[in-house]
Formats: C-alpha cells, structure tokens, sequence
C-alpha cells in the first residue's frame, strides 16, 4: 500500500495511535509479516547498535587499510568547546561505529553499512545522556524506517546509484526524525518537517571514497551527519517547516542522482578520491600488500 | 521492506562486498553440503580491484566456514582456515557484462566438484546466477531446492507432489530447460519452510531426477 510519510503521520494524528504502531501496520499491510516481530525486531536492532558501540570500546582496531581507526578515541577525550555535550557525544558514537565497521566489526546498516554511524550516533547519545529508554528509540527506529523506506522508494538508498546523499543524506533524515519521535512523539508537524529539513542540507552530497574503500571521507561524514540530524530536529522544534515537503526533496534526492556521473557514484573516480594525497595513499597501501606478499 | 532498511546487523565495512560475500561463501557451502578443502574464488575485474580493503576475500573464505556475516569471527577466517587446513586462491578474471560484484567458486573435497557463480547485488542481498554450467536466479531468501530433473512429461508434478505430500508449502517455483539434446531440466523450488532430510532423500531417488542440491535460508536480520 503506498502511503506518503506524510501520510503516515497524518494517520496517527487523525487516529490518536502512537505513529510507531501506525509504522508497524503499515508494514503488514505491505509484507503480511506480524507487526509486532517488526516491532522486536527494532528494538533488538538498537540493542545490536549498543552492544556493537561496547565492543568498539572494549577493542578498538584499525581499519583493514590503516588509515582510520583512532579519531573516535581523540573525540571521546576532548572536552567539546562549541556543541553540547548530547550533540557531541553523539558525534563521537558515529565516529566509533563508523570505524568499527572499517575494521571488520559487527554493526546495523541503518540504513547501509556506510552510514551506520549516524542513526546509532543520535539513538545511542539520547540513551547515555538522557537515560531515554532502549524501548521507546525501537519505537523512534522503526518510525526513521518508514523514512528511510519512502527515500528507497522515490530515489535511492544507496551510493552507487545515487551518491552520498542517498547513504549519509538518508541516514541524516531518518536519524532527525528518530530525534524528534523519541522526545516529542506528538509533535506531529516536526516529525514531518525533520527529514525535510536535514534531507534539503545534503543534496547533492557525492560519493567519492579513496580507494573505494568504506573509510575517508566516510567516516567522518557520519559524524557530520549526526551533528546535521540534531540541527534538523532542533529547528523541527522550533516550529520551523520545510518549504518543500519531505517527499517532494525525496524525489529531488533521485532526480539529482541520476545526473550525478558515474566518476561521483563510488567508483573512485572523482572528488576526493583522485587527489594528489589520495593517489599516494591508495599507492602506498597497494605496495605495502606487494612487499608483504 | 522496511526492516532492510534499520538492519541488519552484518560485520563490516560494506553489505555488498563483505556482508554479501560471506552470504555467497554460505550459499557455496550450503549447496555443496561440505566444506571444501581446496577452493578458488574469480573475481569479477570491478571486485578484484578493492577486495583487500573490503574484506571481501575473508568474507568469502568466512562463508565458505559456515562463518555468518554478523559473526565478527569473519575477520579472523583466514587463520581458521589455515587451521582446518583449506586451500585457497583469489584471481581476477574480466567478466564482461556480468554484475560488477561477481564471484565464481570452485570448490572440491574428496574428488567432488562444484562451481557455483553469484552477485553481490546490494545490501547484501545475492543471486546465485549458475551453478556448474546452469544458469539459475537464487536469492536464497527462501530455503530452495535446485533440482535439475529429466526434461520428460509429467518430472514437475512428481516432485511437486513429493513436496505437498510432506506438507510442504511451496512459495515460488522455477522451471527451466537447461539441455534440449541431453533432455535436462533446472527446477528452482523455494519452500516457506526448511524441508527435512526424509523430503531430500525421496526426491533424490526419483527416477526423474538426477540431482538435487539444496540451499538454505540464507538472509537474517541479526
């Protein structure tokens, strides 16, 4: 059954059922799968995203390359001077799940293993800081699903189709609107207006890792995208709306994928991935596999 | 479908060339009913390019374990094979129009051979695209029977009545003719549930049929 997100939030509104609930039937509608193992299943997923986070620290590795691997210690030890403590610390969880995933660790793509730092970033810093109930982000994770799903849906969620946009950019979205539904699960015109708003901030965003590999520059955009998915909710909550609704920026999301150039969608052709500093680097990992063979 | 898009929870760094890497390995494993212990792994040009920094060849080798891809074991699956004394090899072949994220393995243990060609198609989600010299359309979301089966009147509904005898529901059924002057036919079934092993064995000795490879259910959320 195609229902717009809007729609969907527009649902619960009219029906007075927490949004989540109106998440679940949805899925059943379109899968004839229980809603409530959708509902489980979210919250195990966030349960998988903490446990990956304690892993992280218990053992931190580099990345099979080498080149990421100690930024989210250097970010856990630094006092943050600008962002608050909650944005920050959400910072540096994306960091950490990110490079976990750079160097083999078990994390959630949420919505692919690329961007599994953003979602986990936002979720995981309203726990440890604000002590908000693993139950009640399961909620607020499936309800960033159907975001993510109407993303898929109308674009894209994925790199190689789409560029960044579709894999940061969405995560960005679902993330903002996670933020939103676990503290303000009312408030029905900022659930709306959320992903609009953070989904607006990353068109356009490239794909262009060194190598090819899941690690510079996408480690860090993840932290960045925590950072934009907060700014997104806070401006949400202010009662600031989106001139253009979130489907509508969905459905940009593909058109400007599609005319991105192959050399911007993963392969390694383009943007960074083809600088001076990036040639030498892919070089000097190359060579060193040489020499160790 | 919406939960594909919050999980699932897979060892990194990439669903298509790590997580759907150790799937593939699994779907070689599971159609062999063995772990080989000489395998080589071609890789499709476009995947042979980055598969040291992916971690595409420890997902496979992984795979080829029974490793799954949310088991963190798979960054340790070189040593693990070692120890289990497994042979293996990793070359580059340009496959053309084949999807970027193909891999053929060839495997063998006690003079048994198998081939079986698969993508990486995104997510890690996989198709098996042949096996041996069939081509096939697997995704191992359903637990599958591959059978290949005389091309003669009436081998559908033989099996197909073998599998609703044992109560067995039938989700989608694929039937192919494979070899016109061999009279060889490929059939595909995918079955809500596991079947057991009573199910494979009367299969197998029906006279229609010649071999019957099956693969289990390979995606899981966590």
């Amino acid at each position: 059954m195609i229902m717009k997100f809007e729609d969907l939030v527009k649902a619960a509104k009219d029906s007075r059922t927490p949004l989540d609930k109106v998440v679940s039937d949805w899925y059943m509608m379109n899968t004839g799968n229980d809603p409530k193992a959708a509902e489980e299943t979210a919250k195990e997923l966030v349960r998988e995203m903490l446990g990956s986070y304690h892993s992280r620290l218990d053992r931190p590795e580099k990345s099979l390359t080498g080149w990421v691997g100690d930024n989210d210690a250097k970010a856990r030890s630094h006092v943050p001077e600008f962002l608050s403590p909650l944005v920050f610390s959400g910072v540096s969880i994306a960091l950490s799940m990110s490079e976990h995933n750079a160097s083999m660790g078990k994390i959630v793509a949420c919505p692919t293993a690329g961007a599994c730092g953003v979602v986990p970033g936002a979720l995981l810093s309203l726990h440890l800081n604000r002590s908000i109930d693993l139950d009640i982000l399961g909620n607020a994770l499936l309800v960033s699903g159907a975001v993510g799903e109407r993303i898929r849906r109308r674009a894209s969620i994925s790199g190689a189709m789409s560029g960044c946009q579709a894999e940061v950019g969405t995560a960005t979205a679902m993330a903002s609107v996670a933020i939103v539904y676990a503290t303000h699960p009312e408030d029905y015109s900022a659930l709306e207006n959320a992903p609009a708003l953070a989904l607006k901030s990353l068109l356009g965003l490239v794909c262009d890792p060194v190598g090819g590999f899941v690690e510079i520059p996408c480690v860090k955009r993840n932290a960045f995208g925590v950072s934009i998915a907060f700014t997104a909710a806070e401006l949400a909550l202010a009662g600031i709306k989106s001139a253009i609704p979130f489907e509508e920026v969905a459905d940009s999301l593909g058109r400007v994928g599609r005319r991105l150039p192959e050399e911007l969608k993963e392969t390694a052709r383009g943007g960074i991935a083809i600088t001076p500093t990036a040639k030498k680097m892919v070089a000097d990992f190359l060579g060193g596999e040489h020499n160790a063979s | 479908m919406l939960l594909d898009i919050i999980g699932p929870a897979i060892v990194g760094p990439s669903s298509s060339h790590t997580a759907g890497m150790a799937r593939l390995g699994r779907a070689f494993r599971s159609l062999f009913a063995r772990t080989p212990t000489e395998v080589g792994f071609v890789l499709n040009s476009p995947l042979y390019a980055t598969f040291r920094g992916h971690g595409t060849d420890r997902a496979l080798i992984g795979g080829i374990m029974g490793i799954k891809e949310s088991d963190p074991q798979l960054r340790d699956s070189f040593r693990i094979a070692k120890e289990k004394g497994i042979y293996f090899t990793f070359e580059e072949e340009d496959m053309g129009d084949l999807h970027p994220n193909t891999v053929r393995i060839n495997g063998s243990a006690g003079g048994i051979f198998l081939s079986v060609t698969g993508a990486s198609v995104g997510g890690g989600s996989i198709k098996i695209t042949a096996i041996d010299d069939f081509d096939t359309d697997v995704t191992g979301k359903y637990p599958s029977l591959v059978i290949l089966n005389a091309d003669v009147p009436g081998a559908l509904s033989q099996i197909v009545g073998e599998i609703s005898s044992s109560d067995m529901n039938i989700s989608n059924l694929f039937l192919s003719r494979v070899d016109p002057f061999r009279r060889e036919a490929l059939c595909v079934v995918e079955l809500d549930n596991e079947p057991d092993a009573r199910l494979l064995s009367v299969i197998k000795r029906l006279k229609v049929v010649m071999k019957v490879s099956y693969l289990e259910r390979l995606d899981s959320m966590i």
